[in-house]
């Protein structure tokens, strides 16, 4: 709500501060995507300078194959951002427990198609549960997803020690090709994005699920019904974070229960950086993309301009302090 | 309070076995070796595991431990230290308690050390730790900068006899944050490598941050390829096999995987049903086997003959040696049941080294 | 004199009649009763704790009531929850407006009732209709003559007056027949006031009927047709604006003058 506006009203004809532009939200989006897009050309620019091979296919690989878990794991993310669950911290159990799962099946020999549907399958199961415990025990989801990523966690060195995909699998070999030129695991996080992006910006799903993450109370006061929204988000949430479990065993042929740590910092920064605001109710996948790429360039780049490698976790770090930083300007100016 | 597996390998069972062997003096005698409260002569030793979850040589490290007790008729009593800093202090009262006369103990939630060793050092009982040190603790642990160079040798080695050292790019997977330990596994394996291979140009050696764990060395290795796109021959190092595996990974990604060879540490990836083709070898420390090692401290604990004590990484009381193994080699190495099994039974002194490393046999 | 209690029942769109609610020992409404015909703006006034709140809360289907009827049109209804009342046709306008400031003017008016594209492939992946729902939005806008110069821009620049007349048209594009508006103009200026009580006069000429919720005085004689009065839970008057004072209302609120119906004075504890 406003502030409340003083008696003395402006005179009628008096014009408001800042005229009405064709569409103020998509402008904005515009804008975040020229920025991240300038700040990328920036990064690649200057590098290139440096590095004149920098501009090669094999640079091109190594940033579209570094894009891709993250990127999915970052729609999961922005999902549930967007609907105002502010973070899920328990998306790296997600993703581990659903890769746990799809190279189980596939190792006892099920059809790859079951296990690749068994993967998102877990996903979801997993983010209702969360849900579950957020809707019904009232709870702060940032509190729930701590606790049920550590529980997560304990649950699954209490499975196993390390899963490894069979080496023969269909899915390892796709895992391991190119379509285009480009690691085959890229192209379904681009298609992803792509559709998550228009289903909400122009389903009636998407909207509803914007309106409860921007305003809750008037979400509510509509007739939108605040649990199932949740529930279907953590699950939806959920499930492409399994999806992500699927590719990145594809490509991982071994993994231990909390490989997934490492994918926490830079998928919450990438959401950030994307203007996906962790006060919920707005967001554009397609600036996600633009952030998640940008971000799979700092290690690339990093290793042309041959910095020590602790530089990559100074980078990430600083990145996620400036991308929360940006976040809380924004915030404070749109207060104004 | 979290429930401990208090598995006292029973007084009366190992009292027994010392009868049968009749070993040591039970009867009136005080015996050599720190001696505890209510001591009825028999020589006690306490053995906190680890109890990480994901750990099973931890739980081993207790088998063995018991069986080299047994061995030498000493009163066993084995606690877990269930990867908790609360439980591994509480674990240090019933030591006490129990008049242990030596206590030897993992440790992987090390912020309490410094209490329990206050605890000890007030009742007066020696402590041997593994792999993390504490001022005034018995330092038992791999010799990190011997496994590098092992390593790096070993790699060396074979990039001499398939490339004739014709090496365009060495690259390091690290883990910064290990510290010393990292720069020991991975700086001293480029030094080998140099040493063997003297000819690679400095420029030709990198590092990436790794983080020690397969994932994060697979998002972060495929920059170094494309940063030296004309490398051909190309080999590895790292902190672990994790690290090592997750760049020769991304040379697969990156169509790079023609001539690459890693050489990794802790063997966590060379044995099993996927080993990556390109992990040429790895080095094997057999954590199961530590005991066996800390025993030669004990046995001069127990004899009354208390050896300095020396506390850190650099001067360690014990090294446990370091085994590198070519792939095939590590296919032939005996599962980790089976070395327990074989370490119990093993005389007096015999280490995992010894019974199990093919460079040893060899 | 005409206090227009008298009325048609077929003129009525909206009957409440004998609703009491208890909050434990404490009685919030006490066989309070309102009446609302076809057209006509309703004035409800009362002290702070006369019930006025929780009368509304409970014809929005907030609240349910422990006893009494509800009548719309001519069919008795018993809300369990706000979307019970929504679908009777009662468009409830809260004090925080319900506008969600991350998206634009239309978005908010379709909320909870975005219109599907007519293109049935589309259709079936549940994508809206965002043409045609920006078109009616601006035929709508515009005939209310409710200045928002283009439905695609974010509420969040919006003025506060701006606001409220988007929020209480929405209703007329959803169909209501009944609107309820609790303090509208509480937050406003004068000049933004007057822009939302036009707003309230053309919406009755659409043929909607509005109960409004004011301490404001001068505006109620100025807006509504009749009035009803409530004190200590009870409706103790209805009157035609055009019969009293702005003085005369006040007095009814405060007890200086006696209430239509004798309230027993031994009535619990009250409280909004």
């Amino acid at each position: 709500m406003t502030a409340p506006v003083t008696a003395a009203d402006p005179a009628p004809s008096r014009p408001r501060r800042r005229p009405p532009r064709a569409d103020a939200r998509s402008s904005a989006g515009l804008r975040d995507a020229l920025t991240i897009a300038a700040v990328w050309l920036l990064l690649g620019t200057v590098t290139a300078l440096v590095r004149p091979d920098f501009l090669s296919t094999q640079t091109l690989l190594a940033v579209t194959f570094t894009m891709a878990v993250a990127g999915v794991l970052a729609v999961s993310q922005g999902l549930v951002v967007i609907s105002g669950g502010l973070l899920d911290l328990s998306l790296p159990v997600a993703l581990i427990l659903s890769a746990w799962v799809t190279v189980s099946l596939l190792g006892a020999g099920l059809p790859t198609i079951v296990a690749v549907l068994a993967g998102p399958l877990t996903g979801a199961a997993w983010g209702l549960l969360n849900g579950l415990i957020i809707v019904y025990g009232k709870l702060n989801p940032i509190i729930v997803t701590l606790a049920t990523g550590f529980g997560g966690l304990a649950i699954m060195l209490v499975l196993f020690k390390s899963a490894q995909i069979p080496s023969g699998s269909e899915l390892r070999a796709f895992g391991l090709g190119r379509t285009l030129g480009l690691p085959n695991v890229f192209w379904p996080m681009v298609i992803l994005i792509v559709l998550t992006g228009l289903a909400v910006a122009y389903t009636r799903w998407g909207r509803r699920m914007v309106a409860v993450g921007g305003n809750a109370v008037a979400a509510k006061a509509r007739g939108l019904s605040l649990p199932r929204t949740r529930l279907a988000v953590f699950g939806g949430a959920g499930a492409i974070a399994g999806f992500a479990g699927v590719l990145f065993c594809s490509v991982n042929p071994s993994f231990t229960p909390n490989a997934g740590a490492g994918f926490q910092l830079i998928v919450i920064a990438a959401v950030i950086l994307a203007g996906i605001s962790l006060s919920g109710g707005k967001g554009n996948f397609l600036v996600l993309l633009l952030s998640v790429g940008f971000l799979s360039t700092i290690p690339v780049s990093i290793a042309f301009f041959g910095l020590p490698p602790a530089w990559s976790l100074v980078f990430q770090g600083g990145l996620l302090i400036l991308a929360v930083g940006i976040d809380g300007y924004r915030m404070r100016r749109s207060a104004r | 309070m979290k429930h401990v597996p208090h598995r006292p390998f029973t007084l009366a069972a190992a009292a027994l076995t010392a009868a049968a062997l009749g070993l040591t003096g039970c009867s009136s005698e005080g015996s050599g070796g720190g001696g505890g409260g209510e001591d009825d002569g028999t020589f006690t030793l306490g053995f906190a595991v680890g109890g990480q979850p994901d750990a099973d040589w931890q739980d081993l490290q207790g088998d063995v431990a018991q069986a080299l007790a047994e061995q030498r008729g000493w009163d066993f009593v084995e606690l877990s230290n269930d990867n908790s800093e609360a439980t591994a202090t509480t674990n240090a009262d019933l030591f006490i308690q129990e008049g242990v006369d030596l206590v030897m103990m993992f440790n992987g939630q090390p912020s309490a050390n410094p209490v329990i060793a206050k605890k000890y050092e007030d009742a007066g009982i020696p402590v041997i730790t593994f792999d993390i040190a504490q001022e005034g603790w018995y330092f038992v642990g791999v010799d990190n900068a011997a496994a590098g160079t092992a390593g790096g040798t070993a790699l060396g080695e074979v990039a001499k006899a398939e490339w004739d050292c014709e090496v365009d790019l060495v690259i390091s997977a690290e883990g910064t944050s290990a510290g010393q330990i990292n720069e020991w596994r991975t700086g001293n394996a480029r030094e080998a490598v140099a040493e063997v291979c003297p000819d690679i140009p400095e420029d030709a050696y990198v590092s990436y941050e790794a983080d020690g764990n397969l994932t994060t060395s697979l998002q972060n290795a495929p920059g170094v390829f494309a940063a030296n796109p004309d490398a051909e021959n190309i080999l590895v190092v790292g902190i672990n096999d994790q690290a090592v595996v997750g760049a020769l990974q991304a040379a697969t990604q990156l169509g790079r995987d023609d001539n690459i060879m890693g050489w990794g540490q802790d063997g966590g990836l060379i044995t099993g049903d996927n080993v990556d083709p390109n992990l040429a070898g790895s080095v094997m420390y057999f954590l199961e086997g530590y005991p066996a090692f800390a025993f030669e401290i004990a046995d001069a604990i127990a004899a009354g003959d208390v050896p300095e004590v020396k506390d850190t990484g650099d001067d360690a009381a014990v090294s446990v040696k370091p085994c590198p193994v070519s792939q095939e080699e590590a296919a032939e190495v005996p599962s980790i049941d089976e070395r327990v099994a074989a370490l119990a039974d093993a005389e007096q002194g015999t280490t995992a080294y010894d019974l199990f490393c093919p460079a040893a046999a060899g | 004199m005409g206090n227009g209690a008298g009325t048609d029942d077929h003129d009525l769109v909206l009957r409440a009649d004998n609703i009491t609610r208890r909050y434990g020992a404490v009685v919030a409404l006490a066989d309070a009763s309102l009446s609302l015909r076809r057209g006509e703006v309703m004035g409800l006034v009362g002290d702070n704790g006369a019930g006025k709140s929780t009368l509304l809360k409970v014809l929005s289907g907030a609240v349910i009531p422990d006893s009494g009827s509800i009548v719309v049109d001519g069919s008795p209804v018993s809300f369990k929850r706000p979307s019970d009342a929504m679908n009777a046709g009662i468009e409830t306008v809260y004090q925080d407006l319900a506008l969600v400031d991350t998206m634009s003017a239309v978005q908010n008016v379709y909320l909870g009732r975005e219109e599907l594209s007519r293109n049935p492939l589309l259709k079936a992946l549940n994508v809206v209709d965002d043409r045609g729902m920006r078109k009616q939005a601006r035929d709508t806008l515009a005939e209310l003559k409710v200045g928002i110069q283009t439905v695609n821009v974010s509420v969040k620049g919006m003025s506060g007056g701006q606001r409220q007349c988007l929020a209480i048209a929405r209703a007329l594009i959803w169909g209501r027949r009944i609107v309820i508006l609790d303090e509208p103009t509480a937050a406003l200026g004068v000049r933004e006031s007057q822009q939302v009580l036009e707003l309230i006069g053309r919406l009755r000429d659409h043929g909607v009927s509005v109960i409004l919720v004011s301490h404001n005085m001068q505006q109620l004689v100025q807006v509504a047709d009749r009035v009803t009065v409530m004190r200590l839970g009870r409706s103790i008057a209805v009157r035609d604006v055009k019969d009293v004072t702005p003085e005369q209302i006040v007095g009814l609120i405060t007890g200086a003058l006696p209430a239509d119906a004798q309230a027993p004075e031994d009535t619990a504890t009250v409280i909004s």
